[in-house]
């Protein structure tokens, strides 16, 4: 069958490039016809910029002339922002593709996640016809399924659940050992791996903390991966990664491209794929951990867990990871997770007659806290530089407008009208930049003098992250005054 | 004792109040218990949101209270609006711009009028909140009789130039907890006169948790919210904290509210019950059956609901950055505080998996509320002062 692929593809450091890659040579080998479209030149046949009108309409001249086109859909391909502008231009093109394009399926690997903007409403209409025009619409679980229809009120039986990993193939032959001696590995140790771009939603850092409490000097966790995309936020969790890596000497961090071969030879060479992300729809990387036979820890998110295999484990918070990786290396986790960290212990209750202990149980609360929040916002808590903001004094720097006090003079006149012209639009944005303003203050009285910094931190620090590090409380009771 | 006739100003003796209303009404009434004369100087209003006029102008007998209700004005606001977004930027506002808004607001010229000729005729004059506009006239007619109830909570408002003018100028405050004073010092507000005086709760209505669960439908374990739903009352962050609570812990945290405003819309995972607005008994119950009183709201000047709570018996769970309600919660060891989405989150996790280990919390709730929270040793207090000052 006469076939347009349009998707990235190679040479490209994307993961849907490479998930389109091995599309496209499984379909070759079974003697399909099979063409190539992506949104920049490649190896593929043609290309032609997604994101614009004109690009779709070139892509959709072109899909005519195929028996069927299969389109990889993944939103940053073709939307440049999901702004109401950028969006209506993304949606306007790929409604041009699908009426146009002829028979088009379309493997959807993410949508946009939803927002709570004034045009939401409007936005799942748009999506919601999109979604209704090409011949074919395809997830690959029925999780992914069941959001769509929840999300765009579609009807199921125009989604297809499809195999993730049924076109996947091996890069590499090699055996495990030799995998390890590749990558200098002892042979007799546990490793743990996280492979993927680096990037907060992948939740390596979540790894690196559940790993801290597992004891064994033979255990090993390695993160190999690389920022696709610059931002300063990539950056801010890559530098935390970093910090993080230098607390454990068990733990490694590759930071760089690996190919197709290294991927897999890093696959090889480990014992468990850990994938502790924070949001996703489905994994190229269980996928190949699957080819390999390789057992994946991997969150409760999107369609993981029913992607993984049945030896895998899926876990939904730090301490199941944990308790996780700990059964699959058969290692003894430490007390960590047993005592104050996690559980209510002893720590809770009074020695005297079993009443609870309110400030035990604060700290209870308060530790706790501090794990749920490294679990599902890392950021939040990195040291920062501190600001030379006047802490004690938290409103004395507020973004303040004109008084506009009365004047005499076309100049005040002026002042005045253009002042009432833009108060609308200014004065919000100044309570947000207040609001802003606030929340910083909250963070530096979080960090001044009271967060280590991660060389002063010892890897016990990182096991237990306490929430008083956040914030000053007072230790003590305050006395009434009479 | 008793010697003098007393006027208590509060911007509303109606249903659809707030905590320094009746507060207010609660402090007349236990002076006139001991034979002062005691008159309540109000507006026809009984809907703070609204302040529309419903009840009829002029005097009326209430009980041992003569009641003196004015025509409340000024019903449309978007002036008082647009200066508060203002005053929310952080804008520093000129005093006569400060003025314009607390005159954009709710006014009551009758009152202004009676007050003018009458002030002198008081030995005292009892009035609060600090926000309400009747206390600037009587900074103005009558500093020297009026003493302040300021309920004074840490917002923007209270840094308004004009709050210290008439905070200093009245002849007293009485403060009702200690944080309240530590924010009015810190702000600048504290003149002359001051006095730690307290506030109280009533002894909790008679009790019947299985009644209240059969007239409302409340099944199963929950936890409590009494008062108004607003922003203000922290109750659309609740609704956040609910969300991300009931996803974590991937079962639905149950929360029975009422009061009045909206409860909005609610996302699939809550599991919200609105009884609306009930008798103060059916309150009672509702908290005395809850595995908890949440309490979201930051800006609290007392939190009655909080220690009615206490002393049913019930633990508190509240917000960290209500100074006062932390200060109930540390003294009393009767609640948990939360700083953000995550310590939410633990406390829920707490009451849901472990409800006998907060719940143990309350035992020393209901002493504390006894000890220091009655209206007997509220109105000694607040009749020494009177005494002293006046």
């Amino acid at each position: 069958m006469k076939t347009l692929l349009i998707t990235p593809f190679p040479p490209a450091r994307d993961g849907l490039a490479t998930y389109a890659s091995q599309v496209y040579s499984k379909w070759r080998s079974e003697g399909h016809d099979v063409e190539v479209l992506s949104p920049e030149p490649s190896a593929g046949k043609s290309s032609a910029d997604l994101k614009t009108l004109s690009g779709m309409w070139q892509a959709a001249r072109r899909a005519r002339r195929f028996e069927r086109v299969v389109v990889q859909f993944h939103p940053e391909t073709f939307f440049y922002a999901m702004d109401p502008v950028h969006f209506l231009q993304g949606w306007a093109g790929l409604m041009l593709l699908f009426l146009l394009g002829g028979n088009v399926e379309v493997v959807v690997h993410e949508t946009p996640h939803r927002s709570s903007g004034r045009f939401d409403d409007a936005r799942s209409a748009l999506w919601r016809v999109l979604w209704r025009q090409p011949k074919r619409v395809c997830v690959h679980s029925e999780a992914e399924r069941a959001a769509m229809v929840a999300e765009y009120a579609l009807d199921s039986g125009r989604i297809y659940v499809i195999d993730h990993g049924e076109t996947f193939q091996r890069r590499s032959a090699v055996t495990r050992d030799e995998a390890r001696f590749s990558f200098g590995i002892e042979a007799d140790s546990f490793v743990f791996l996280c492979a993927g771009f680096i990037q907060p939603h992948k939740g390596f850092d979540r790894a690196i903390r559940a790993f801290a409490n597992l004891e064994g000097k033979h255990l090993r966790l390695v993160i190999i991966g690389e920022m696709r995309v610059w931002t300063a936020e990539h950056q801010e969790y890559l530098d935390l990664l970093r910090g993080l890596v230098e607390l454990d000497p068990r733990v490694t961090l590759h930071e760089g491209y690996a190919s197709d071969e290294t991927f897999d030879r890093w696959i090889i060479a480990c014992d468990a794929v850990v994938l502790p992300y924070r949001h996703i729809w489905s994994s190229g990387v269980a996928e190949r951990a699957a080819l390999y036979d390789r057992p994946v820890i991997a969150t409760d998110v999107g369609g993981l867990a029913e992607q993984v295999r049945s030896s895998s484990r899926v876990v939904r918070d730090a301490e199941t990871l944990v308790a996780a990786m700990s059964e699959l290396s058969a290692s003894k986790a430490r007390k960590a997770t047993g005592n104050s960290s996690f559980t209510e212990g002893a720590a809770g209750r009074r020695a005297r007659g079993g009443v609870p202990d309110r400030a035990a149980l604060q700290r209870l609360v308060a530790g706790r806290a501090a794990v749920l929040h490294d679990w599902y916002d890392p950021l939040a808590r990195m040291e920062r530089p501190i600001l030379d903001v006047p802490v004690s004094d938290p409103l004395a720097g507020h973004l303040a407008l004109p008084s506009g006090q009365g004047g005499v003079g076309p100049k005040a006149i002026a002042q005045q009208v253009v002042r009432r012209l833009i108060d609308w639009r200014v004065v919000p944005i100044a309570i947000y930049v207040n609001a802003l303003r606030d929340q910083l203050l909250g963070d530096t009285r979080s960090v001044v003098g009271e967060v280590p910094t991660n060389a002063q931190r010892s890897p016990e620090a990182v096991r237990k992250p306490s929430a008083p590090q956040r914030r000053r409380r007072p230790s003590s009771e305050s006395e009434p005054r009479s | 004792m008793a010697n003098g006739r007393i006027a208590v100003v509060s911007a509303t003796a109606g249903s659809n109040v707030g905590g320094a209303e009746v507060m207010l009404r609660d402090v007349a009434g236990g002076l006139a218990e001991r034979g002062w004369e005691v008159e309540i100087l109000t507006t026809a209003a009984e809907d703070i949101y609204t302040w529309e006029n419903v009840a009829p102008t002029g005097v009326s007998h209430e009980e041992a209270l003569t009641v003196r209700r004015f025509e409340a004005v000024g019903l449309s606001q978007p002036v008082r609006d647009q200066l508060s977004m203002r005053i929310l930027a952080g804008e520093k506002l000129t005093m006569s711009e400060q003025y314009r808004w607390a005159n954009a607001g709710m006014r009551v010229p009758g009152l202004y009028d009676y007050l003018a000729e009458n002030a002198g005729s008081y030995r005292a004059i009892i009035c609060g909140p600090y926000m309400f506009w009747a206390g600037l006239i009587l900074a103005d007619l009558a500093p020297e009789r009026t003493i302040l109830f300021p309920c004074l909570h840490d917002e923007p408002f209270a840094r308004l130039g004009l709050y210290r003018y008439q905070m200093t100028a009245v002849r007293g405050l009485w403060f009702q907890t200690d944080p309240e004073f530590d924010l009015a010092r810190s702000l600048g507000l504290i003149g002359d006169r001051y006095a730690f005086v307290g506030s109280a709760v009533s002894n909790p209505a008679s009790v019947d948790v299985a009644s209240f669960r059969r007239r409302y439908r409340v099944d199963g374990d929950y936890i409590f919210f009494a008062g108004r739903r607003e922003w203000g009352k922290g109750w659309p962050q609740l609704m956040s904290d609910l969300t991300f609570a009931s996803e974590v812990l991937g079962r639905t945290v149950p929360l029975v509210t009422c009061g009045v405003g909206e409860i909005g819309p609610l996302g699939d995972k809550l599991g919200v019950r609105d009884i609306g607005v009930v008798p103060d008994a059916d309150r009672a119950s509702g908290q005395a059956g809850a595995l908890a009183y949440i309490q979201p709201s930051a800006m609290e000047s007392f939190s009655r609901t909080v220690l009615e709570a206490f002393q049913l018996g019930t633990p508190v769970v509240a917000n960290w950055h209500s100074g006062v309600v932390r200060w109930h919660c540390e003294r009393s060891g009767a609640g948990l505080t939360y700083a953000n989405r995550y310590e939410f989150t633990e406390c829920m996790r707490l009451l849901l998996d472990n409800p006998e280990s907060i719940r143990g919390l309350a035992s020393g709730g209901a002493a504390y509320v006894e000890e220091q929270f009655t209206w007997p040793a509220v109105i000694d207090r607040v009749e020494a002062s009177l005494e002293e000052w006046m």
